[in-house]
């Protein structure tokens, strides 16, 4: 019994995290044609948030923020996730740094209800 | 494409040349080792190139983070090792782990690159200004590799030589914070604080800083944490180091 009370107890540690991921605010931002669509999008202060970046590009993009702290490649044609917060309100700076000119986005980081994170 | 090409050369292989630098300058420095160890890192980096799209989902998406974090942590062990046969006077036996050090900081740093490389290889006209780019970049992380050999070669002592090696690989091994926060491995972390209305990460001294000593304008609690233990853990490997091996002399398992 004390075996069984124990695997339950692990099992629960286990997927209570799985829980809290599936739970986080998401935010999809699109590539196409070396561009951010939606260039700027707005989650809430305070949070973990999971940004899902879509490649629909052939070429791979790199996402690179100073402000963030983040980097990371997405393939051409295919989606990376990336995690950030929490963050203070403020206006957070990406780019695609393969194409830097282009490919040039923000994450506004507001205290308001009515965010694009869902 | 051109100055894109230039920033980036410099930014990813920025670390490699300085590794060299500070590795070249130690007692017994050996650029055939040195070099050896660069070259193979590359090829390894062009082998994980071509399987990248698969790794890159391993973990939900957390492959490459999760490698790089790992050649990370061999890297910081063999620091460790460097140093001790540095500090006790086996200087030539620390060749091959000088090679081993330049493999890792090589092969997760410059698969960024070969990423942007071999991408835009076959773009219309990118071929001049790939090539002028890499010309320009390499001149360039090459100028500021011999400067700082000779800056660190400089240094009589060997304490402080192995000294600034350490701070330079707390802020590669620094970044391992970075790689888990991003993909959540990491608890909410939030800032310390924020300097980037002195030296903002975006900037010349920025980027410099962050290659040479892992400057963050906003570091996280677990940033400053792992950078912190990246320094004091040579000490500790040298201190175990030494009782373990002088426990083992007393019992007479080693003459």
């Amino acid at each position: 019994m004390r075996l069984i009370k124990r695997a339950a107890v692990l099992v629960l540690l286990t997927i209570a995290p799985l829980r809290a991921l599936a739970a986080l605010p998401e935010v999809v931002i699109e590539i196409r044609d070396h561009l951010f669509i939606p260039q700027t999008v707005r989650i809430p202060e305070g949070r973990k948030v999971r940004l899902v970046f879509i490649n629909h590009d052939s070429s791979p993009e790199e996402i690179d923020s100073f402000d963030l702290n983040r980097e990371k490649v997405i393939f051409g044609n295919s989606k990376g996730t990336i995690f950030v917060g929490p963050l203070p309100s403020g206006s957070y700076k990406f780019f695609g740094e393969l194409h830097p000119n282009s490919a040039v986005g923000y994450v506004i980081v507001t205290d308001e209800e009515a965010t694009d994170a869902d | 494409m051109l100055i894109n090409t230039v920033i980036l050369f410099i930014r990813d292989t920025l670390p490699v040349f300085l590794l060299f630098s500070f590795l070249l300058a130690q007692q017994d420095g050996s650029v055939r080792h040195l070099l050896g160890g660069t070259v193979a890192g590359f090829l390894f980096a062009v082998g994980l190139y071509f399987n990248l799209s698969v790794v890159s989902e391993w973990f939900e998406g957390g492959g490459l983070e999760l490698i790089k974090t790992l050649v990370l942590m061999v890297m910081l062990l063999g620091l460790g090792e460097f140093i001790r046969r540095q500090y006790q006077g086996e200087a030539d036996a620390s060749q091959r782990l000088s090679a081993l050090l330049m493999v890792g900081i090589t092969f997760i740093n410059v698969i960024h690159f070969i990423i942007y490389l071999l991408a835009y290889w076959t773009a219309p006209d990118a071929g001049t200004s790939l090539i002028l780019g890499n010309v320009i970049g390499l001149g360039i992380s090459l100028s500021v590799g011999v400067l700082l050999y000779v800056a660190v070669a400089a240094i009589r002592i060997q304490l402080i030589k192995l000294a600034v090696l350490t701070v330079f690989f707390a802020g590669q091994i620094a970044g391992i914070a970075m790689l888990l926060e991003q993909i959540n491995l990491l608890p909410n972390q939030n800032r310390l604080w924020d300097t980037s209305g002195w030296v903002a990460d975006d900037s010349e001294y920025g980027h410099f800083l962050n290659v040479l000593i892992g400057y963050e304008a906003t570091p996280t609690g677990a940033y400053m944490l792992i950078y912190l233990a990246a320094v004091l853990f040579p000490v500790m490997y040298c201190y175990l180091h030494l009782l373990l091996v002088g426990k083992r002399q007393l019992t007479g398992e080693l003459k």
